[in-house]
C-alpha cells in the first residue's frame, strides 16, 4: 500500500515536464468545475484544448 | 460537509415551524434528538432525504403536509409545507429548501402543487441562486449513499445482500476523488478529438482519409460503450429484481422451505463456480510457466542416450573420468596400487594409452553438469505432471459438485412449479423469465466487451499509420503533437486511475475492518470484493447469515469507515491533486435497536469517533442507560421531540410534534 506514491511519481516522472503542468492544470480544471466554484455552466473540453495549446507549441 | 440546522413546517407531524440546531464542536460533536415511539423520528430522518433527493421513505407518502394545517386552512388560502437546510461544504454556506404547496378548494378537496427546490449560497455577502441544484447536492452528497449517511437502523439490510454494489462503487468514487480523474481522461480524450479535426484541415488526403477511419472507430467504440453501460444497468436491476421475487417466495408457505433450500444450493453454487475460477486460471498458469517441460521428453531422453554410449563405447575404466587424473599418476611417479610409473616402461604406455579415451577435465565437467541438468529436467517435469494432474483431479472434483448442484436447484425448481398455487406459479415462472434476460444481458455484455477490444486494436494500428504518414504540413505537425500530448496523459492519467483505485478499496478494507473489531463482539471478518460488496465470514472462512443486529452493526461499519477515510483524506496537509475526500454528518435514526446492551455500549463508544458531525436520532429508552452513559460527555446539543396526544391535550386536541432543547 506504502508504494502507491512512489508508483505514481514514476509515472510523473516518466512524462515530460510540459505534459506534468498540462496535468496538473487539466485536474485544477476538473475539480473546479467539480465544487462548480464559479457555478457557470463552462465548456471543460475547450478548457483542456486551451491548456494544452498553451503547453505544446 | 457539515449540517448547521434544519427547520420542518408542516411537514408530515411536525405542526408550523420547529427548527433544529445541530452541534458543529469538535469535542462535543454528536447531536441527540430522542421521542418516545410515534412522535416523529423517522419523519425527521426522512426531512432530509426528502429535502435533499425528494425521496421520502415513510408510509402515506402523498400525505407529506401537516393534516392539521390543512384542515383549518381557509378556502383558497395556501398551506405550505416546507424543509429547510442549511449547511457548509469547502467553506461555502448553503441553504437548500424544497417546499410543496398545498390549496383547500370549495368543497374541501386539497390541491397539492408541484414541490419546488431553491438550492443559494452566500458569496461576498450575496445570496446567489444555484440553477442546477439536482447536480449540486449529487456533488455534495451523493444520493446513492443517502440510505448511509441518512441511515435508518430499523430498515438498513445486509449490504452485501444489496445489488446495488455498481452504484456504491461510483458513489465511493466521488467521495474519494476518483471522479476528477476519471473525467479527466474522458475530457482530454473529447480534446484529442478536437485537434484531430483541426488535423483533418491541414493534412493530405491520405492523413484525412485516416482521421475519418480513426473518427468512425472511435464513434463506433462509444456507441458500444454507451449501449454496455446500459445493460450494466439493467442487469443491475434483474438481478434486484430477481432478489426480490426469490424474497417473496421466501414467505410464502409452502415455497419457503424449498426456496430457503434453492438460496443455499445457489450460494453453494457460486461458491464452487469461484473455487473453479481460480482453479481453472492456476492450471492457465501452471501451464505457461511450466509447459515447455513436456516437449522436453525427447530431446533429454536423445542427449542421455548419447552420453551413456560414450562413455561405455570410450571411457572404458569405470570411475575414472579424467584425464587430469592420468596426468596426476605419471607425475608422482607412483601408481595406486604401488608400482613405480617411469617413462617408456609397459606400465607408462598403458597409462597413456587409457588417456587417450579419456576427455580433458573441462569436458568431464560439462558432462556432469549437463548430467545434473538433465536430472533437474526431468525431476522438474515429474513434479509438473503431478501438479497438474493434482488440479485436473480438483477441477473434476469441482466440476461435478457443480453439475449435481445445477441439478438439485432444477429438481428444486421443478417442485415449485409443480405446486398448486398460482401465487407461487406465477413467481417461479417470473423468475426463471428474469433468469433468461440476465444471462442474455450477460452474453451481450461479453460481446460487446470482445467487439470494443478488437475496435480498439484497430483504433491503435491506425492511429500508429496515422503518425507514421510525413508528408504533413506544420500547422499539420502541431496538431499532431496536441494529439500525441493528450494521448500520452490519458495513458498516464489511465495508470494513476487504477493505481489510486485499487489503493482506496485497500484503505477501505482496512478502515471497514478495524470498525467491524471495535464493533462487533464477535470474530468474525468483512471483506470488500472488487465490485465492492461486503462479505462477512467467519473464523472458518465461510460466509455466515447474520442476525438483524449483526446486520446493522455490519452496515454501520461500512458508512462509518468511508465517513471516516473520506475526512482523513480531505484533512490530509499535503495531497495531490486527485486526493480529494470531504467531511461528511452521520445522521442515525434508532441504531441502537436490534442491538443488546453489549453491543449498544461498543456503537456509542465509537460512532462519534468517526465522523466531525454525528446525529443520533433515538427512543427515549432506547438513549437511556449504556448508549446515554458513553455519550453524554459526547454531546454539543440535545432535543426532546414532544408530541401533542389530542387525547390527553382537550385544548388543542390534534397531532403535533414540538422539537424542544433540552438545556
Amino acid at each position: 500500500m506504502g508504494m502507491e506514491k512512489e508508483r505514481v511519481q514514476s509515472i510523473l516522472a516518466k512524462l515530460p515536464e510540459e505534459y506534468a503542468f498540462i496535468l496538473k492544470e487539466i485536474l485544477e480544471a476538473e475539480k473546479e468545475i467539480l465544487h462548480r466554484k464559479n457555478l457557470q455552466g463552462t465548456n471543460i473540453t475547450g478548457t483542456i484544448v486551451d491548456i494544452v495549446k498553451e503547453r505544446v507549441k | 460537509m457539515l449540517l448547521h440546522e434544519i427547520k420542518l413546517k408542516n411537514f408530515r407531524q411536525y405542526y408550523l415551524e420547529q427548527t433544529i440546531d445541530f452541534s458543529r464542536s469538535s469535542n462535543r460533536n454528536v447531536t441527540v434528538i430522542h421521542g418516545e415511539n410515534g412522535s416523529g423520528k423517522t419523519a425527521l430522518l426522512n426531512a432530509f432525504s426528502w429535502c435533499f433527493y425528494g425521496k421520502l421513505d415513510l408510509p402515506n407518502a402523498k400525505e407529506i403536509i401537516n393534516e392539521h394545517a390543512v384542515r383549518v386552512a381557509r378556502p383558497n388560502v395556501e398551506v405550505e409545507c416546507s424543509v429547510t437546510i442549511k449547511f457548509s461544504d469547502h467553506e461555502k454556506m448553503y441553504t437548500l429548501r424544497r417546499r410543496v404547496i398545498a390549496r383547500k378548494g370549495g368543497n374541501d378537496t386539497v390541491y397539492y402543487g408541484e414541490p419546488e427546490v431553491l438550492l443559494t449560497f452566500k458569496r461576498n455577502g450575496n445570496i446567489e441562486t444555484i440553477s442546477n441544484p439536482t447536480d449540486e447536492i449529487n456533488r455534495i452528497l451523493p444520493e446513492n449513499l443517502r440510505t448511509y449517511f441518512f441511515f435508518d437502523g430499523e430498515r438498513i439490510d445486509n449490504l452485501s445482500k444489496d445489488n446495488s454494489s455498481g452504484e456504491i462503487k461510483n458513489a465511493i468514487k466521488s467521495i474519494m476523488g476518483l471522479e476528477i480523474l476519471e473525467r479527466a481522461v474522458k475530457h482530454t480524450g473529447d480534446a484529442s478529438t478536437r485537434f484531430r479535426s483541426e488535423l483533418k484541415n491541414y493534412g493530405d488526403p491520405k492523413t484525412i482519409n485516416l482521421i475519418e477511419e480513426i473518427e468512425k472507430l472511435e464513434r463506433q467504440v462509444g456507441e458500444l460503450k454507451s449501449r454496455r453501460e446500459l445493460l450494466v444497468k439493467n442487469l443491475d436491476a434483474t438481478k434486484k429484481q430477481m432478489k426480490e421475487t426469490e424474497s417473496k417466495l421466501k414467505f410464502i408457505e409452502g415455497s419457503q422451505q424449498l426456496q430457503q433450500e434453492k438460496e443455499q444450493k445457489d450460494d453453494e453454487l457460486a461458491e464452487i463456480q469461484s473455487d473453479l475460477k481460480k482453479l481453472q486460471k492456476e492450471i492457465m498458469e501452471t501451464v505457461s510457466k511450466y509447459g515447455y517441460l513436456a516437449f522436453s521428453y525427447t530431446a533429454v531422453n536423445q542427449s542421455e542416450k548419447i552420453i551413456n554410449e560414450k562413455e561405455s563405447e570410450g571411457f572404458g575404466i569405470p570411475g575414472i573420468r579424467s584425464s587430469s587424473f592420468i596426468d596426476d599418476l605419471i607425475q608422482r611417479g607412483v601408481c595406486i596400487c604401488g608400482v613405480e610409473i617411469k617413462e617408456n616402461s609397459s606400465h607408462y604406455e598403458h597409462l597413456l594409452k587409457i588417456k587417450e579415451f579419456l576427455p580433458p577435465q573441462s569436458l568431464d565437467s560439462a558432462i556432469i553438469n549437463f548430467k545434473t541438468g538433465i536430472k533437474i529436467v526431468k525431476d522438474a517435469r515429474q513434479k509438473f505432471y503431478e501438479q497438474l494432474k493434482d488440479l485436473k483431479q480438483k477441477e473434476i472434483k469441482s466440476q461435478t459438485v457443480e453439475r449435481r448442484l445445477k441439478e438439485e436447484i432444477n429438481e428444486i425448481k421443478s417442485k415449485l412449479n409443480e405446486k398448486d398455487s398460482e401465487e407461487i406459479s406465477s413467481l417461479v415462472s417470473k423468475l426463471e423469465k428474469l433468469e433468461g434476460t440476465q444471462s442474455q444481458i450477460e452474453r451481450e455484455i461479453g460481446g460487446i466487451d470482445q467487439e470494443i477490444k478488437q475496435l480498439t486494436s484497430q483504433l491503435s494500428d491506425k492511429e500508429k499509420e496515422q503518425k507514421k504518414v510525413s508528408s504533413i504540413a506544420s500547422k499539420a505537425q502541431m496538431a499532431q503533437k496536441r494529439i500525441d500530448a493528450c494521448q500520452t496523459l490519458i495513458q498516464a492519467m489511465e495508470e494513476i486511475y487504477n493505481i489510486r483505485e485499487s489503493l482506496v478499496r485497500l484503505e477501505l478494507q482496512e478502515r471497514i475492518t478495524n470498525v467491524y473489531r471495535q464493533f462487533l463482539r464477535k470474530g468474525y471478518e468483512i471483506t470488500l470484493s472488487e465490485k465492492y460488496e461486503l462479505n462477512v465470514v467467519n473464523q472458518n472462512n465461510n460466509k455466515v447469515g447474520m442476525s438483524q443486529g449483526e446486520r446493522q452493526i455490519t452496515s454501520l461499519s461500512f458508512i462509518g469507515a468511508i465517513v471516516d477515510l473520506a475526512r482523513e483524506q480531505y484533512k490530509k496537509e499535503i495531497k495531490s491533486a486527485f486526493e480529494e475526500g470531504g467531511i461528511y454528518p452521520l445522521v442515525m435514526d434508532s441504531p441502537f435497536g436490534a442491538l443488546d446492551s453489549d453491543h449498544r455500549e461498543r456503537i456509542a463508544k465509537g460512532i462519534h469517533k468517526l465522523s466531525d458531525q454525528v446525529i443520533v436520532i433515538v427512543s427515549t429508552s432506547q438513549w437511556r442507560g449504556e448508549v446515554e452513559g458513553q455519550m453524554k460527555e459526547l454531546i454539543g446539543k440535545e432535543y426532546h421531540l414532544k408530541y401533542n396526544d389530542p387525547r390527553i391535550n382537550k385544548d388543542q386536541p390534534y397531532e403535533y410534534t414540538e422539537a424542544i432543547e433540552v438545556i
